[in-house]
């Protein structure tokens, strides 16, 4: 189960640390931004000289044309730019994700993440799409576009870049100011919502009871509640980022006025104090027409905030994922080792009110052991634990007297329904042993009744994933087929008559005691015929 | 009633809501607009006025527009905080109706269906498309904030000349076009669901093979298989972002033409009011955007709508005719009856049948039951008890002493007020049963149907729970259906049904 909690910049950590891999295309981004910026310069630069031109001669087109020009060509680099700049913002979003899944299915498929953990794997990684798609983007330029601009400016009037400086200085702190309060409500925020979502997958888990109950109306009730207890914390931490979107729309509005209104005055000639610069129209236009683009980077930030807010929320989920302990080295069994359950409890990750177990027993070397018990007491669970999937909550297991490490490479598996993998029958008999010989795929076909399905598609015939055209007999036999080809000390067989008519069971039944010899096996079953090969059976309550 | 008609019935209330957010959201776009406009023709005007001599500096009326500037200034950021407070508590509340609803109707659902929907999947319905629904809702406002800040530029370029009007006014329509022609030919609709749909998918059934993954190490073989999936959607999802992206760049293109157009049609005019139609004008274009992003937007909520519908427009359960009596069977107080089969002969299913949890609608007259998988509620040991209808703490601890569980939570220093499950105490599959048999016994109907009540019980406390039941059958004059492999109960029946 997630539970260690990570601090704040524990999460920034890992954010960066998750980007490092796309450097080169980050520098990309970067410049790309600041790129932008010179466009806007140009279109200022752009509009005041037309402006300017058209004051001091009589209107005609050619008089225009070139300032006209370096608008028309700003805007277009501008949107050649914000184009390349989107798609590649996403493509690095789209790498680390996948590169995050990757990891993570990775250690799943290798029994250090526990499957029932990868619930939400999807919707916490695909989370972190705004932060690298636009956020961080955002947060970039608004740390170095403003800057500039207020920098161009001062090249031109000094007095309006104080202005602008001037107007920057309260906001930051405003905004820190604000940022500081919003963190305790939002965690407040994302905590109910994470009450409702629990609630809710309870009781669907739990629907059956509600409705033998008839206690619809109570539980709906409680759905409604934590529904509107959401909203009113969201409500409460929006009402913050509201105001920081106002301060944001003022300051924004206020440089606009605060320049428009110094340079007219100053145009006229009337302003009430002496400043010791000269302005022409022309400058009084190019500080105007950037005076909007010097809060527009922080506009679009304040915009992708909520990105960010979702994505460190997943980041601390995705972390805890994080924290499985590494998997021990790989050991191999030499022979038919006895296997001991001890006191062994273990449970389900969608489900901790339930646990299976205690259950004790010892699987004698070279022998077979059966597990019964009714539908749903955990004989599937109990055998998966061997193969290093699942919780042990309690008690230990002995393989030849030493604790369990990672045995996989000495267990043979046959599952109630044998997986198929796209390729060809062959291909799927060989992922058992892929040095097995001809003879030994003969051997192994013959021994588990595969002949009649090798006899009428071939071995290359075509499978898919979904096993079309196999029946679950066939399937079961390829089952078998793999784990004879393993040849492993330990058999695990979880219920391997089950679904087959009599006939199709009889057969199997009778292949199995070839299956067994020289190993020790341990079977989940409800078959009495089954059960009575084993040399002892254990019932699972 | 569908979940459009439903949805709409939901956000009735907040309707005046959402049309003060337009208002305000148009409000907000006309002041940017109007701000960025007559701070250009104020300067320019200054300027030439400045130019003119002492005299016309003076003649100037300098009061009226710069009081204009700062109440543009103050307007906007007022309407902002009005129009996203009212927007964001309009959808907010509107999808807290919503969401009980949903989870209503699941409820009245025919248990057929509802029982067969995945709890990922309506999780996610229920949370991350509902969510999305909110968004769209606050997003309705952008058409009109739109709409505003292009009216307001249009009537800003007539100012200037009727000439600067029109060419604004077909080079809106013209990026509008343009924007819509491209979300048309490059959106792709649904691949990127899709695609994430199949990752999902495959991935799910790869968990469920782990045993194998384990012992036939099919690890790098299955990623190879998952990687090609995860191209495909980095494909759509390249393909959507450009979408967007090229929308947005055609219109930022299409300003500087029009800006160039502009300048052309209005320069033998008044300078200060080309400046004012320009500047106007550039910002515009600009709250084009925001109707842009709603568009992108627009398709997310649609499927979200679509997914949310199929689970909320599942058939409705049939509550009528259930029969009075199982077989041959009254289901009355008289009834001792056991299920026996060999396990895996489908005793549970025939329970579950009998319910109606396999069928159109639950039998919730006739039975009181304890299934066989036992499965608790995730709160306090009270609400678990409190399903089977109200019941006094004398009654409800009566029934946990007849389960032989009193001592148990007796024990617990919340006691019935103990959470259960996520973050509380965790229960033993005995002890689940026993506070499934409590919970049952609370329950006023005619028949127990109990399924394995004492397993996971030592011999004691199962002869102390069986003697227990025996003496409640004949008090509440309860009839008892039960299935048990374990010796203790089976003597409680008199008549066995063979499966």
């Amino acid at each position: 189960m997630p539970s260690r909690v990570s601090s704040p910049a524990d999460i920034r950590r890992q954010l960066k640390t998750w980007q490092t891999p796309q450097a080169a295309r980050l520098r990309l981004a970067t410049l790309l931004g600041v790129a932008d910026v010179a466009c806007v310069a140009g279109f200022a630069w752009g509009l005041s000289h037309m402006v300017t031109r058209l004051w001091q001669h009589a209107p005609a087109v050619h008089l225009i044309a070139w300032p006209v020009g370096a608008v028309v060509l700003s805007l277009a680099i501008r949107a050649g730019l914000s184009l390349t700049s989107q798609k590649l913002n996403q493509d690095i979003a789209r790498r680390v994700i996948r590169h995050i899944r990757r990891d993570i299915l990775d250690r799943a498929l290798s029994g250090t993440v526990a499957a029932g953990a990868l619930n939400d794997l999807f919707a916490d990684t695909e989370a972190l799409e705004g932060y690298y798609a636009r956020f961080r983007q955002a947060s970039a330029q608004a740390a170095t576009a403003p800057l500039i601009l207020v920098a161009l400016t001062a090249v031109r009037s000094p007095v309006s870049a104080a202005l602008l400086a001037l107007s920057l200085v309260p906001f930051v702190v405003l905004m820190a100011l604000l940022g500081l309060s919003s963190a305790a409500e939002s965690k407040r925020q994302l905590d109910a919502l994470s009450r409702l979502s629990n609630l809710f997958v309870d009781r669907i888990r739990t629907l059956p009871l509600i409705l033998v109950f008839a206690d619809g109306r109570r539980q709906t009730a409680a759905v409604a509640r934590a529904a509107s207890d959401v909203a009113e914390r969201t409500l409460q931490v929006l009402k913050l980022a509201f105001v920081t979107s106002a301060v944001l729309e003022f300051f924004s509005a206020l440089s606009v006025a605060m320049i428009a209104v110094y340079c007219g005055f100053s145009l006229l000639g009337e302003l009430p104090f002496k400043v010791p610069e000269h302005l022409t129209l022309g400058t009084a236009f190019f500080v105007l027409a950037l005076s909007p683009e010097v809060y527009a980077p922080m506009r679009r930030l304040s915009a992708a905030y909520h990105d960010r807010q979702t994505a460190v929320a997943a980041t601390e989920r995705l972390m805890a994922l994080e924290t499985g302990s590494p998997r021990p080295a790989a050991v191999a069994l030499a022979g038919a080792p006895a296997v001991v359950f001890d006191g062994v409890a273990t449970g389900f990750h969608d489900d901790p009110s339930f646990r299976i177990g205690p259950v004790s027993f010892t699987a004698r070397p070279g022998a077979v052991t059966a597990l019964t018990g009714p539908t749903g007491s955990g004989k599937t669970t109990l055998l998966r634990l061997l193969l290093g999937d699942g919780a042990l909550l309690e008690g230990r297991i002995l393989v030849d007297g030493k604790p369990i490490d990672d045995i996989a490479n000495s267990i043979g598996w046959v599952s109630q329904s044998p997986p198929i993998l796209t390729g060809t029958l062959r291909d799927n008999l060989l992922l058992a042993n892929p040095r097995a010989a001809e003879t030994d795929i003969a051997r192994a076909v013959a021994v588990a009744g595969l002949g009649p399905l090798v006899a009428a598609r071939g071995l290359d015939a075509r499978l898919d994933d979904r096993g079309s055209g196999l029946s679950g007999g066939e399937r079961k036999r390829i089952g078998l087929a793999r784990a004879l080809l393993k040849d492993a000390p330990i058999l695990l067989l979880d219920e391997p008559t089950a679904d087959l008519d009599a006939a199709s069971e009889a057969e199997v039944l009778a292949v199995l005691p070839a299956v067994f010899a020289g190993r020790t096996v341990i079977l989940s079953s409800h078959s009495p015929a089954l059960v009575a090969l084993a040399g002892q059976e254990v019932r699972v309550a | 009633m569908n979940f459009e008609a439903f949805q709409k019935a939901a956000i009735r209330p907040f309707r005046p809501r959402l049309w003060l957010t337009a208002a305000m959201a148009a409000g907000v776009s006309v002041c940017a607009v109007a701000l960025l406009g007559l701070s250009g023709w104020f300067l320019t005007a200054a300027a030439i006025a400045g130019a003119g001599g002492t005299l016309a500096a003076q003649a100037f009326n300098y009061v009226l527009p710069s009081a204009f500037i700062r109440l543009f200034a103050i307007a906007r950021t007022a309407l902002r905080y009005g129009e996203r407070y009212l927007g964001h508590s309009a959808a907010l509340r509107a999808m807290a109706v919503v969401r009980p609803g949903l989870f209503a109707k699941l409820v009245a659902a025919r248990p057929s269906q509802s029982l067969g929907v995945s709890r990922g999947d309506a999780s996610s319905r229920f949370i991350e498309d509902v969510t999305a629904l909110e968004n769209d809702l606050v997003m309705q406002s952008a058409p009109y904030a739109a709409t505003g800040g292009l009216v307001m530029a249009g009537v800003f370029c007539g100012w200037a000349t009727a000439w600067a009007a029109l060419t604004f006014a077909a080079f809106v329509a013209a990026a509008y076009a343009v924007a819509r022609w491209i979300y048309g030919h490059r959106s792709s609709d649904g691949a990127e669901q899709a695609a994430l749909g199949q990752l999902k998918a495959r991935v799910a059934d790869i968990m469920a093979i782990l045993p194998d993954v384990r012992a036939y190490d099919l690890k790098d073989r299955l990623l190879a298989e998952l990687d090609a999936l995860e191209d495909r959607l980095h494909a759509a999802k390249t393909r959507t972002i450009g979408a967007d992206a090229l929308a947005n760049a055609a219109v930022t293109v299409l300003t500087g033409l029009c800006l160039a157009a502009i300048a052309a049609v209005s320069m033998h005019g008044g300078l200060a009011d080309m400046a004012l139609a320009l500047l106007a004008a550039s910002m515009g274009m600009e709250s084009l955007g925001a109707l842009l992003k709603a568009r992108g937007q627009a398709a997310v909520a649609k499927a979200a709508k679509t997914r949310v519908a199929t689970l909320y427009e599942l058939p409705e359960a049939v509550q009528s005719g259930h029969s009075d009596r199982f077989g041959g069977f009254a289901l009355d107080g008289t009834l001792r009856l056991r299920i026996d089969g060999p396990s895996g002969s489908g005793k549970t299913r025939l329970v579950e049948t009998l319910l109606g949890l396999r069928d159109d609608g639950v039998d919730t007259v006739h039975f009181a039951p304890c299934l066989q998988d036992a499965p608790v509620l995730t709160g306090t040991v009270r609400q678990n008890l409190l399903m089977a209808g109200d019941a006094d703490e004398d009654r409800m601890w009566q029934a946990l002493d007849d389960a032989a569980l009193k001592t148990r939570i007796e024990a617990l220093p919340k006691g019935l007020d103990t959470w259960l499950g996520d973050g509380g105490v965790t229960l033993s599959g005995g002890e689940r049963k026993r506070l499934s048999l409590a919970r049952a016994y609370l329950k006023p109907a005619p028949v127990l149907v109990l399924d394995e009540p004492t397993e996971g019980l030592d011999a004691q406390t199962e002869a102390f729970v069986v003697d227990r039941l025996r003496a409640r059958l004949a008090r509440e004059g309860q009839g008892l259906i039960l299935i048990s492999h374990r010796e203790a109960p089976r003597i409680l029946a008199d008549t066995v049904l063979e499966i």
